[in-house]
């Protein structure tokens, strides 16, 4: 396979800051209304407040993967794919080709209308595999997500792995 | 009101409801105005074209959007899905069907909560599972 893609430069990254704390503002009702439509979920949870009084959470909630929206890697893509250049990577990666690999979330506490959220983030890791002929050779790149509420209880962490891979040759 | 699971009441291996949805172009563009995800080989076939692929593709992330749904309607109001991780295997395009699915592999109880584990997975309409994933959703006891 060849030497590594994983560079002195991209290992001493792991674990490191990647830009400054990201204001993700106020989660507002409409953007919970579109984020479970995006999903297919009708769920009167994620939207209707007086459905939420009758729960134990007292309100509307957001819906288990609504996360991904409101991350620097999200809101700061405008157009062109991959997306993690705008996320500040303090390296170059290889190829031009990318896409996304996988995303954990973890909640331990819920999101309400009006929570005031920041998010930190870590380049969480990196590793590399061999892809199928077409793919080529692969460097997987994952950033942690640290979300936090207006009283600076973490709510969220968001996980995103995205593999940035060879292509064809020839 | 949904109607509320309960810890007591989950057996292992107990599916989870499986629910079907076509992949149209329209859904793709609406998962990017969702969630704020504006990559444009979601959208721009002639980039999609450029880099090699058949078309535009979905978001993999819709189809984990898909597994927060098929959790939530299965554990119910006052349940809550604490880990959910997923892996996109397969491109998925405009037209396909997708069919969203899940499993009870585990229940446990930890730091004084009910627990239950899922296996979950989104294939498309040839069987090929375009998304694999597991989850941990915490659930209320009847004992309160």
């Amino acid at each position: 396979m060849g030497e590594s893609l994983i560079t002195d430069q991209m290992r001493a990254a792991i674990g490191k800051p990647l830009g400054g704390t990201y204001v993700a503002g106020a989660v507002d009702r409409s953007a919970l209304q579109k984020f479970a439509t995006a999903v297919s979920d009708t769920n009167p949870l994620w939207v209707d407040d007086e459905y939420g009084k009758g729960t134990r959470w007292g309100s509307s909630i957001a819906p288990p993967t609504f996360m991904i929206s409101i991350t620097p890697q999200s809101t700061m893509t405008d157009g062109h794919s991959p997306t993690l250049e705008e996320a500040s990577l303090p390296f170059e990666r290889p190829f031009k080709l990318g896409f996304a690999a996988g995303d954990e979330w973890e909640s331990f506490k819920p999101v309400r209308p009006g929570d005031v959220l920041t998010v930190t983030t870590i380049l969480g890791d990196i590793w590399e595999k061999q892809g199928r002929p077409g793919i080529g050779r692969m460097l997987f790149v994952r950033v942690d997500n640290t979300i936090r509420n207006q009283r600076n209880e973490v709510v969220s962490i968001h996980r995103y792995t995205q593999v940035n891979y060879e292509g064809p040759t020839e | 009101m949904r109607s509320q699971r309960f810890f007591e009441d989950v057996e292992v291996e107990s599916p989870l409801p499986s629910f079907t949805n076509e992949q149209s172009l329209k859904a793709i563009v609406r998962y990017a105005w969702g969630s704020n995800d504006l990559a444009d080989v979601h959208y721009d076939y002639k980039k999609a074209i450029d880099r090699g692929l058949p078309d535009v593709f979905g978001q993999g992330a819709m189809t984990a959007g898909f597994m927060g749904k098929s959790l939530a309607d299965w554990h119910g109001p006052n349940g809550f899905v604490r880990k959910l991780s997923a892996q996109y295997r397969a491109f998925t395009i405009p037209g396909d069907v997708l069919t969203t699915n899940g499993v009870v592999v585990r229940k446990y109880q930890e730091n004084g909560e009910d627990l239950v584990e899922c296996d979950m997975w989104v294939e498309n309409q040839d069987g090929k599972r375009v998304t694999v994933g597991k989850a941990i959703v915490s659930l209320p006891s009847k004992e309160g």
